[in-house]
């Protein structure tokens, strides 16, 4: 909202400078910008009370002395002849009506009326409805004007629930849809309440005898209409966010007197209903005030605040009228504190008297690490997407077309990175992602990685690629060294992979890892793509637990292998490692060369075994013992053969 | 005795990745406010509006309710949270006080140009005790921006409005000659507290909350909020 400093400065009998009103406005809690004399102030939504010069005179009063009442037109005014039917009283408790007929010559705006179209550089329209526009700058109560010639049957206020076409006193024609609160004339809708006017029964140049309509709407009702019809509409704005609801009478004699300080008026006539006049009343306590801010400010000086903001003390505090944003005493140390400046409020030692219960990384976090150290980086995609899945669940109102789906994997979103990136010429990436994926049957914490291209800028490196070996050792690490235990994995076919393997861990199904399509890679290079996506929902770091380590030397055996295909080589590590769980002088066992001839279609691997135990040294017999048993595992299983025996 | 060839040979220099910038952010705030006694809670992204706007005091009428500014989902029975708030309810409804929880996280806003994004993360904390105030609310708001900023750092309180806090404030800290907005805070408004059977005559709270893309954004000098979602590899390479 934009007011004029000299404007504002009308109100006081002190003239504060430009310098200390904008500190002074800060302090109140109104953020505002000033360009030249013009202050553009950014009034929270729970202060429809300031906007307006008055209002903010108001909240300064404290400070400088504000002379709040302008000049009203004081005399008897007769009661309106005309129908009027509210049948919306509980959205409207408080309207009234003045009906003034003038003699049509307007020589020209007296310097207050002129100054507000000139200073603000706003636009003049008609007479009365410029006379309105300078009222709710002034007063911040909205009015309507209705050309009084044009209303020619009862006038209703009704909620209603009909579709209608509706032309706009701007000009542009809307259709009025669903429930809205209106005046009719007739059974047609003349004034979109609080919203906008219609053109039928808009004002001109010409009109002489106005009928001019002043009333306070519930918030609730005028919330979003403007929105909902494209239009731009000051009074919505302001009714959106509540005047003062015991005004209307006030402002419309304020009009009087504006109107009569312009021309002569011939007649005049005023309607008033008034159904909400109860203030709201707030039980006040000096020392619960205290308690909440954490001061010692004396009870005088908190009723000295509140009483320069139109509080009364009554017994209990009486809430003005202008302010429907209070509702307890929070609402006064609020109050209070603003006027004693938040800035003047000294700060108060806190110690938590809480302690925290865990200060270990979790597994999500122990990931990260892991992944960092291995040359990933960490992304972070927004959830929306285009894709469209059974389980994906729908954003009514999406910001467009392409982004009206939550993503049901993580995957989708590294492709796009690994695109993007690839676009732009790199030639390793690691990425990953942990982040939680909503559909309409779950809710699920995932973590997903891929990996492209080289394996590293160094010479041994660089001309090696990142590959499926490589992501599905980094998946293993998390699964021995984080959770303590390996993941079982199962081939599979899957449309968006090139191969694909379904990965279970104690059991239960947690993800898969493969190689990706390169046709479904918005990206023109072709180099293999690998990634993997599983669920952290039910994963936990394993319990770690100390053993005792052997002061004995420990033994070491290779064997070296020939296969004959991939498949015997699957057979073959799983016969060992059920085997190797049964040994317990088997301390660690690992693949320590591995050699493959296409041509050939031969496969060497090599096994080392550490063989060590805690309470002596171990026997070269005891050892070739249990070598025995593996190799011998291991000839029993066809396309095995071990050289030399 | 001649020095062996591998002396010769350039290393084999290995790339560290790096956590996402903002995350990095998240994790800094996280840890100082756990050494201040605070806990850390989640919640879903996915929320109803009993957690995310009635419980909070955030009435029917309130503009962020409106189809402009929330993302709703599944035909309008869920929304995206607009804030971590709702995960301090649920903490609230399942503890009586003494409560320190901190609620770091990804919200939503229907919000998307140079300085806004539909998704961005915040931070926000909660503390309800007996005899908890505004003062205290301030020493709090001290420690963490004097941790962040640096100690000399001047800030200045500013009236504001939030419907699940009252008093409200914004806190604003001095860059060079610039105030610059940094967070929200204030007392629990009591109604939030009843809302979350916390009997609001014995006990009282403090609440604040930090975006985090913001912070982020001064503590790297990064000017376009966009540039932390882009992926492009030379961006995140900057943050190891």
């Amino acid at each position: 909202m934009k007011i004029a400093y000299p404007h504002l400065l009308n109100f006081f009998k002190e003239k504060p400078s430009l310098e200390e009103l904008s500190d002074k406005l800060l302090q109140l809690g109104h953020e505002h910008e000033i360009e030249g004399d013009i202050i553009d102030l950014e009034i929270t939504p729970n202060r429809g009370d300031c906007l307006s010069l008055k209002g903010i005179a108001r909240d300064l009063n404290y400070f400088y002395k504000a002379e709040l009442d302008r000049d009203t037109y004081e005399g008897d005014i007769p009661k309106l002849d005309f129908s009027f039917q509210n049948k919306a009283k509980d959205l409207c408790p408080n309207i009234s009506f003045v009906e003034i007929e003038i003699d049509g010559s307007i020589s020209g705006y007296k310097p207050y009326l002129e100054n507000y179209f000139k200073d603000l550089k706003i636009n003049k329209n008609n007479f009365f409805t410029d006379v309105s526009n300078y009222l709710a700058y002034e007063t911040g109560q909205p009015t309507h004007c209705y050309d009084a010639s044009k209303i020619n049957d009862t006038l209703v206020l009704e909620k209603r629930n009909k579709k209608e076409k509706f032309k706009t006193l701007l000009g542009s024609e809307i259709e009025l849809e669903g429930d809205n609160l209106v005046f009719t004339i007739g059974g047609v809708a003349v004034d979109l309440a609080g919203t906008m006017g219609d053109e039928s029964t808009a004002c001109n140049n010409k009109t002489t005898k106005v009928l001019v309509e002043c009333a306070y709407f519930k918030p609730e009702e005028i919330l979003g209409k403007a929105r909902q019809y494209n239009l731009t509409s000051e009074a919505a704005y302001k009714f959106e966010r509540g005047v003062d609801y015991l005004a209307q009478e006030s402002v419309l004699r304020r009009f009087l007197a504006i109107v009569s300080d312009h021309t002569k008026i011939k007649s005049l006539s005023m309607h008033s209903e008034q159904n909400k006049t109860d203030l709201q009343q707030i039980n006040f306590d000096s020392n619960k005030l205290n308690s909440i801010l954490g001061t010692n400010i004396n009870e005088k000086d908190q009723l000295k605040y509140l009483e320069s903001l139109g509080f009364k003390n009554c017994k209990s505090m009486m809430v003005p009228s202008h302010r429907s944003d209070l509702e307890h005493t929070n609402d006064l140390a609020e109050e209070v504190a603003r006027m004693v400046g938040y800035d003047n409020i000294a700060a108060e030692s806190l110690a938590l008297g809480i302690k925290v219960k865990s200060m270990e990384q979790s597994l999500e976090e122990k990931c990260k690490n892991l992944f960092v150290s291995h040359g990933f980086f960490e992304v972070i995609n927004m959830p929306f997407t285009t894709e469209e899945s059974e389980s994906s669940i729908s954003v009514d109102n999406s910001i467009d077309k392409q982004r009206a789906k939550l993503r049901t994997n993580l995957i989708n979103s590294l492709k796009n990175n690994l695109a993007y990136n690839q676009n732009r010429q790199k030639d390793s990436i690691k990425f990953f992602e942990i982040a939680d994926i909503y559909t309409k049957a779950s809710q699920e914490k995932r973590m997903a990685a891929l990996v492209n291209g080289r394996s590293n800028k160094n010479f041994k490196e660089f001309n090696a690629q990142l590959d499926y070996a490589y992501l599905k050792g980094l998946l293993n690490t998390i699964a021995y060294e984080l959770l303590g235990e390996g993941l079982t994995y199962s081939h599979d076919s899957c449309d968006e992979y090139e191969f694909f393997e379904h990965i279970t861990f104690k059991g239960k199904d947690i993800g898969g890892i493969g190689k990706l399509n390169n046709n479904l890679v918005d990206s023109k290079s072709k180099t293999p793509v690998f990634a993997f996506e599983i669920s952290l929902d039910g994963l936990n770091l394993s319990e770690k637990k100390i053993e005792k380590t052997s002061d004995f030397p420990a033994i070491f055996r290779d064997i070296s292998m020939s296969i004959d295909n991939p498949e015997v080589l699957k057979e073959l590590s799983d016969k060992l490692t059920e085997s190797v769980k049964k040994m317990s002088l088997i301390k660690e066992s690992f693949i320590f060369d591995y050699f493959e001839n296409k041509k050939l279609n031969i496969m060497k691997v090599g096994y080392r075994f550490k063989f060590q135990t805690e309470d002596k040294s171990l026997t070269d017999k005891e050892v070739d013992g249990l070598m025995k048993v593996l190799t011998d595992k291991a000839l029993s299983i066809n396309g095995v053969n071990i050289e030399g025996l | 005795m001649t020095a062996p060839k591998d002396i010769f040979l350039p290393s084999l220099d290995r790339e560290l990745g790096s956590i996402h910038p903002i995350n990095q952010v998240k994790d800094q705030l996280t840890e100082l406010l756990k050494s201040f006694g605070f806990e850390v809670a989640e919640g879903p992204e996915v929320e109803t509006e009993e957690y995310n706007f009635d419980m909070l005091n955030i009435p029917a009428s309130h503009p962020a309710r409106e189809m402009h500014d929330t993302f709703y989902v599944d035909n309008k029975n869920k929304l995206l949270r607009t804030h971590t708030s709702p995960v301090q309810v649920r903490c609230m409804l399942k503890d009586q006080p003494p409560l320190a929880f901190i609620s770091p996280g990804k919200v939503y806003r229907k919000d998307d140009d140079s300085t806004h994004l539909p998704m961005f993360h915040q931070i926000e904390g909660l503390y309800v005790d007996e005899n908890v105030n505004f003062a205290q609310l301030k020493d709090l708001m001290y420690k963490i921006c004097h941790s962040l900023f640096g100690e000399t750092t001047k800030l200045r309180f500013r009236p504001s409005y939030f419907p699940f806090t009252e008093p409200s404030a914004e806190v604003d800290v001095l860059f060079g000659d610039k105030w610059l907005e940094i967070l929200g805070c204030g007392v629990v408004n009591p109604k939030v507290l009843e809302n979350c059977k916390i009997d609001s005559s014995k006990y009282s709270g403090l609440a604040f909350g930090l975006g985090i893309e913001r912070i982020a954004m001064l503590k790297y000098g990064v000017n376009d909020i966009r540039d932390f979602y882009k992926s492009n590899l030379d961006f995140l390479r900057q943050f190891k």
